[in-house]
């Protein structure tokens, strides 16, 4: 089976199968255009993506390499997130950082499964809680101006009970 | 390490399109970057359909008075949000106007046109803006209406058609002269057009389904649909000879038009629906045989399909552009004026029919294929059943709203029971209904009720009680 190789943002080179890095529309564009898939020490760089993310994402497409084509999105259908299977559940038991590091790279690499499977599980994490709960799962800081603040209490005064 | 706030905002979109509307919420409200991102229409307007909400334009409206531009949509959806938790939890803020017979009412979704008699020519038209929260005064005007007629003429009714208020005046009897006034919502209350029906020979009133005004000609045989605006003839329908209209209640949605009647021959009863738009007409009818003097005495029409009401006994189901039938419900076995049948017609929302049966004392629900889905016995907690008499059932878009009197107070009451979104079904697992009262019962006067999407609006005695769920 033709490989080639994958360089990370750190130097390190990883050999993968083609067929298991064309589930990145990403390379398979690049192999593609630039008709690098038949030279098998032609090395990609990902400039974008650190040996460690490499790994995951490696590891990630490796596992669903058999999977069909995932299918388009359809706007006018509610996304579940309660879909998620077993195995990418256990691959998602990660920390918040690498959890976001998959999702920058799934976005750069266009793998539209890793994408979707991150994306719920950070979904999953945000569901049933206040503003206050969510800055404090992610560590973010309440950074409203002013004027958004007038704005949010409006918005509320609406969303009230009364 | 990277953390929420690194994620590009086309990848912040495509994480919200994994949240309902009220995760969604919640997280555009947790800081800056994320507020700029959800400050985004595209992304309401997905919400609102996934949920959803019908589109009001009152909302938009009342939205784009209130938020900043691009996001309107967001304060759309919390609009919608907040009536439908307040129709379905009961909370509403109610008014009370005078109601007389120098006082008359008429109201479509956005007016409440209010016409007070001081002298015999002279009134005073007060429109109000129902659409948003509580009522906006938006015309106080005098009117000095001559009528044309010499004959004693009372004002019988206000019919409201989007931005036009049609005063209808008749005298007592079948055949007393009619007369017809019609008044521009937009323009400080400017006469549009009148008509004494004492040239148009005998009919029915005409009444407005959409913006049409619609007259059945018993002289000439036509239906007749004229602007509301203009009173220009837009169609001329002719009925055909060798049946007999109407025989029941005519209904229309703007695009159908619903008028039962009989075979004249066979005396079977029949229904003719014509696609207004395309001016199309087909026929309805039972594939089997009824014995003589049935009729089809209720219709209604939703969705492209009719359904018809046979003398309380079946309820049929039909497909209006082909004209199938395609169901046939047995409601009992009551036979015509049989003193207590029972079986009274008939709220129907987008994928609803609700029925009043057993003695006016439980309502049928059946969806939009004639299947039974629940029976219904609202009911005042001290009080049985069947000390309840049920006047009326309406869909809105969130609650079954069914209207009864308790009869030993005598008080109107309201039930009201949640629908999932887009009225798909009653909320089977939802605890007991909404209860309140209304108003007191008073014998001398028929109370109507109307309801538009954030209002309840209780036509009874001396008083016009409204109930604002916005």
């Amino acid at each position: 089976m033709p490989t080639i190789k994958l360089q990370s943002s750190d130097g390190e080179v990883f050999p993968v199968d083609v067929e298991i890095a064309k589930q990145s529309v990403t390379i398979k564009t690049m192999l593609d255009d630039l008709g690098m898939e038949d030279e098998e020490e032609e090395i990609v760089p990902l400039p974008n993506v650190n040996a460690a993310i490499l790994k995951k994402v490696i590891q990630w497409a490796t596992y669903h390499k058999d999977d069909p084509p995932a299918p388009e999105d359809d706007e006018n259908k509610e996304k579940r997130t309660d879909d998620i299977t077993s195995w990418d559940a256990d691959f998602l038991k990660v920390d918040q950082g690498t959890l976001f590091e998959l999702i920058l790279a799934s976005n750069y690499l266009d793998i539209k499964g890793l994408l979707d499977v991150t994306c719920k599980t950070v979904a999953n994490m945000i569901k049933g809680k206040t503003p206050e709960e969510i800055r404090k799962t992610f560590n973010i800081k309440n950074d409203f101006t002013p004027s958004e603040e007038e704005q949010v209490r409006k918005e509320n005064e609406w969303c009230e009970e009364k | 390490m990277a953390c929420l706030l690194d994620l590009p905002e086309e990848v912040l979109i495509v994480l919200g399109q994994y949240l309902g509307g009220p995760d969604l919420l919640q997280l555009s409200q947790v800081c800056s970057r994320l507020w700029r991102v959800f400050h985004n229409d595209y992304v309401w307007r997905r919400v609102l359909a996934l949920e959803n909400y019908q589109n009001h334009k009152a909302f938009h409206k009342l939205a784009a008075s209130v938020a900043p531009l691009p996001c309107v949509e967001k304060l759309n959806y919390i609009l919608h949000t907040r009536v439908r938790r307040r129709w379905q939890k009961g909370q509403f803020t109610p008014t009370c106007l005078p109601l007389s017979e120098r006082i008359k009412y008429g109201n479509n979704e956005r007016y409440l046109v209010r016409i007070t008699r001081k002298q015999a020519d002279s009134w005073t038209a007060q429109v109000f803006d129902i659409s948003g929260p509580g009522l906006r005064p938006l015309i106080t005007q005098q009117l000095e209406m001559a009528l044309k007629t010499d004959f004693l003429l009372q004002l019988n009714s206000i019919l409201v058609a989007k931005h036009t208020a049609l005063l209808c005046f008749s005298g007592e009897g079948n055949d007393a002269p009619q007369e017809l006034i019609a008044f521009d919502l937009l323009d400080k209350f400017k006469e549009l057009w009148r008509e004494s029906i004492s040239d148009w020979g005998h009919l029915k009133l005409p009444t407005l389904f959409g913006d049409g005004v619609y007259k059945l000609n018993l002289l000439t045989d036509k239906i007749e649909i004229y602007d509301v605006r203009t009173f220009k003839l837009h169609h001329s329908i002719p009925l055909v000879e060798e049946m007999r209209y109407p025989q029941g209640e005519i209904s229309g949605d703007g695009k159908h038009l619903v008028i039962p009647g009989h075979i004249t021959a066979s005396n079977a009863p029949i229904i003719s629906v014509w696609n207004i738009r395309t001016s199309v007409q087909r026929f309805l009818q039972a594939d089997r045989v009824f014995c003589p003097f049935r009729w089809f005495e209720k219709t209604a029409v939703k969705q492209d399909r009719v359904y018809a009401l046979l003398n309380r006994r079946s309820m049929f189901i039909w497909d209006a552009n082909s004209g199938a039938c395609l169901s046939e419900v047995s409601l009992s076995n009551a036979r015509p004026g049989e003193k207590n049948p029972g079986f009274l017609f008939l709220g129907v929302s987008k994928s609803l029919v609700a029925t009043i049966h057993d003695s006016n004392s439980s309502v049928g629900i059946f969806d939009a294929m004639g299947g039974l889905r629940t029976v219904l016995e609202p009911c005042h907690p001290h009080f049985s059943p069947s000390e309840c008499e049920i006047c009326d059932v309406t869909f809105t878009e969130h609650v079954l709203v069914v209207r009864f009197l308790v009869m030993k107070q005598p008080m109107y009451h309201v039930a009201l029971y949640p629908l999932s979104l887009g009225s798909e079904s009653i909320l089977l697992d939802s605890p007991a209904p909404i209860l309140f009262p209304l108003q007191t019962a008073e014998a001398l006067f028929l109370p109507n009720l109307a309801t538009t999407p954030t209002k309840l609006l209780h036509f009874a005695g001396q008083s016009l009680r409204i109930l604002d769920f916005m």
